[in-house]
């Protein structure tokens, strides 16, 4: 019997996304992509890397994530001197029984949902704790590992001005993210509504809609989607395309995206297939989700950069580029409309 | 293929190996050569059944049901109906159709000045009229021959025959004005004619026995080119006056009775009366005089609504009236007045000139004493951060500076 996902599963996991998506968007007014985007990268079991200004309710985000979800989370606000204990745990010296040992003592990554505020501002030494914790969904503090919660999701933001001061994430550490999301400014609208249904100092009321079992059960779910042959060369296409040499528009590309970027993609594709109520994924779940989850896995040369070209032009050159059917249309079928 | 065939055959005819088989391996691999050839151009004009679903999926957005209903996943979506590809494009149709009915619309709507429906003139230009009054009077009195009057009547009444809304038109009642003077030319010249006959005939007369044959030619001579003038002229004398005239010479004068010749001399005269009548100063439909254009160019005169104005003129003149407030022309620059060439008739206040001029300023001149260590600017906060903002040129400076 086939491991795909069935129609009447589907039917189950429809309803409950749909609440949860209705649920973060009654705290976050006017970001219903982002809002999207967060659910498919929980469906995809990946973590996001914020990028906004300040006060654009990234906080909010994560606070009515977790009450929506009944999970457990915690924020860091990244500083220079925060040091790997200060987030992983610390083992601390306890008498107990006129015995003395060391009781490890967890800190605030031993949560479901983290928010790392400013990742940019810790040093490389607490980035790569936070960035091993992601990859590993462990951490081990004098030789004895503890696994963290299942589910882990780190959600980080990174501030795009004040850059004095900062440890801007290495590429490796950057391809750890599934998606890097860019948070922008609401309009005229979006703002009037926040103005008269919010305080300050009041957080939104949000009932939680999904367990974190259901949780995890949907992103099992996800893992199921099914993939056609078709799309998944589609995906091997586009990443291969962000090389220099493999496309026209990778001209002004330093280096492309890695096979992690091709798992991503595919991963997300799967995600945003079950929060759209579908059996499979297809090109258009793809080039949903190809900027977020390529943007920052390729890295420009300077004359790129000088050119003004960024890594989501770039991409959204790619997807213009590569054509989702690479057999050419029969002479015969020419004159038929496209 | 046949090419490669051709030098191994020269080859091996040089060796003296050339065989039967070598002739069956050609035949052979031209038949494997064209077999390819075919399939290959063939496989080009054809799809595969996956890539057609791709196809239909990727352009129906169908999210790639097709493909996942052919591995098994799901069913294949119910068929749909496809565009024929014709739309309606509104936007396109829409705006030359607004336009045109906005047109009509404010065609038909937007007010406008309608003329008097009732305007009727009361009376002809006075050019026309004074000429038909000397045409009636010429046919009256049987001065003239009746063609020549025709001629001028058939102009009038082209005149006539206008709508009365154009009798007062600029070019109608200069045509008017133009048939009046021509009238009034062949009138002048008729009566000159007629008085020189009649002066030419009383010396004719009063001549004796003792009159030079000179002086008898000149008088008949006199009398010949006035008769001349009278039958040529635009307006020539009656044909039965005319005979009797060029009858007479001083040798024939003694055979008319005295009351024969008194009776032509009545006659010429009588003419000379009606014409210096017709033409007499006074009448109406004389030209008019300062006081008459003054109260023409104010349509004063119910009769007469509008005077030619000229070459440029229009039917009538616009009233002169007087604003409350003056005319505002939004200058903002300083004018002198335009006859203030002539200082005699300037007032005070007027400007006579304007000049033009600018501020000469030292760039280098003495700025005041500045405090050691001074910054000449406070700069900006974050300038050290890497901004892509850079001038066209200074791209090219980073490019060469990195290749």
């Amino acid at each position: 019997m086939s491991d795909h996902l069935t129609e009447a599963e589907l039917a189950g996991a429809t309803p409950r996304l749909q609440a949860l998506r209705d649920a973060l968007n009654a705290v976050l007014f006017g970001q219903e992509a982002l809002v999207d985007n967060v659910i498919t990268a929980l469906l995809a079991r990946g973590h996001l890397l914020l990028e906004g200004l300040p006060g654009l309710g990234k906080t909010e985000l994560v606070k009515g994530l977790a009450r929506a979800l009944r999970l457990d989370a915690r924020r860091v606000q990244f500083t220079p001197d925060l040091l790997p204990g200060d987030i992983t745990g610390n083992p601390i010296l306890q008498e107990e029984d006129g015995r003395r040992q060391f009781v490890f003592q967890p800190g605030p990554l031993f949560a479901n949902l983290v928010l790392a505020d400013e990742i940019n501002r810790a040093s490389p030494k607490t980035q790569s704790a936070l960035l091993e914790a992601m990859q590993e969904r462990r951490v081990t503090v004098m030789g004895q590992s503890h696994v963290l919660p299942d589910p882990f999701f780190v959600l980080a933001t990174q501030n795009p001005i004040e850059l004095e001061g900062t440890y801007p994430l290495p590429e490796a550490q950057l391809d750890r993210f599934l998606f890097k999301l860019e948070v922008h400014r609401n309009n005229i609208e979006v703002l009037e509504r926040i103005v008269q249904h919010r305080r300050i100092g009041e957080e939104p009321a949000v009932e939680p809609v999904l367990t974190r079992d259901e949780l995890l059960r949907m992103a099992a779910l996800a893992g199921r989607i099914f993939l056609p042959d078709v799309v998944v060369n589609y995906i091997a296409r586009l990443v291969d395309g962000t090389h220099a040499g493999q496309s026209k528009t990778a001209a002004g590309v330093k280096f492309g995206a890695s096979p992690r970027a091709a798992l991503g993609l595919a991963a997300a594709a799967r995600g945003r297939a079950l929060l759209a109520g579908r059996l499979n994924a297809s090109f258009e779940d793809v080039r949903a989700v190809a900027v977020p989850v390529l943007q920052h896995r390729i890295v420009l040369d300077y004359h790129a950069r000088i050119d003004g070209l960024t890594a989501p032009q770039l991409v959204r050159n790619l997807l213009e580029e590569i054509p989702v059917q690479t057999q050419t249309v029969p002479s015969a079928l020419r004159a038929a409309k496209q | 293929m046949s090419a490669l065939f051709a030098c191994a055959l020269l080859v091996g005819r040089q060796h003296g190996n050339v065989g039967r088989a070598w002739w069956i391996v050609y035949g052979a691999a031209l038949l494997v050569g064209a077999g390819w050839a075919l399939w290959h151009a063939g496989r080009c004009g054809f799809f595969t059944v996956a890539d057609a679903r791709v196809r239909l999926e990727s352009h129906l957005g169908l999210h790639n049901r097709l493909s996942a209903a052919a591995a098994g996943v799901g069913a294949f979506p119910p068929p749909q109906r496809t565009p024929d590809g014709y739309t309606f494009r509104w936007q396109v149709i829409l705006p030359p159709l607004a336009g045109a009915f906005a047109l009509v619309f404010a065609a038909a709507y937007v007010p406008v000045t309608r003329p008097p429906a009732d305007f009727v003139p009361e009376a002809l230009p006075d050019a026309v009229a004074q000429t038909a009054g000397w045409l009636d009077t010429l046919q009256k009195t049987d001065l003239v021959q009746p063609p020549a009057l025709e001629t001028f009547r058939e102009r009038l009444e082209q005149l006539r025959e206008q709508p009365a809304r154009d009798w007062f038109t600029q070019s109608s009642l200069e045509a008017g004005d133009n048939l009046r003077g021509q009238t009034e030319q062949s009138l002048q010249a008729l009566q000159r004619d007629l008085r020189t006959a009649a002066g030419s005939l009383e010396m004719m007369e009063r001549a004796t026995e003792q009159t030079s044959p000179a002086d008898a030619k000149a008088m008949s001579d006199r009398l010949q080119e006035a008769l001349k003038g009278l039958e040529l002229g635009n307006l020539p004398l009656n044909k039965e006056l005319l005979s009797q005239l060029k009858g007479i010479d001083p040798s024939t004068l003694k055979h008319l009775s005295p009351e024969q010749l008194e009776a032509l001399k009545e006659r010429l005269k009588n003419g000379v009366k009606l014409t210096q009548a017709m033409l007499k100063p006074g009448k109406p439909g004389d030209k008019p005089g300062k006081d008459l254009l003054l109260a023409a160019s104010n349509c004063s005169s119910p009769s007469q609504p509008g005077q030619p104005g000229g070459p440029g003129g229009g039917e009538s003149s616009a009233p002169i009236t007087l604003r409350d407030k003056p005319t505002d022309l939004h200058s903002t620059a300083t004018e002198p007045d335009a006859n203030a060439s002539n200082l005699d008739h300037a007032l005070p206040g007027d400007i006579v000139g304007v000049g033009k001029g600018e501020h000469t300023v030292d760039p280098n001149a003495y700025a005041g004493p500045t405090a050691a260590g001074a910054a000449t600017s406070d700069g900006n906060g974050g300038e050290a951060v890497w901004r892509d903002d850079l001038t066209p040129q200074e791209r090219d400076v980073l490019r060469n500076f990195f290749k």
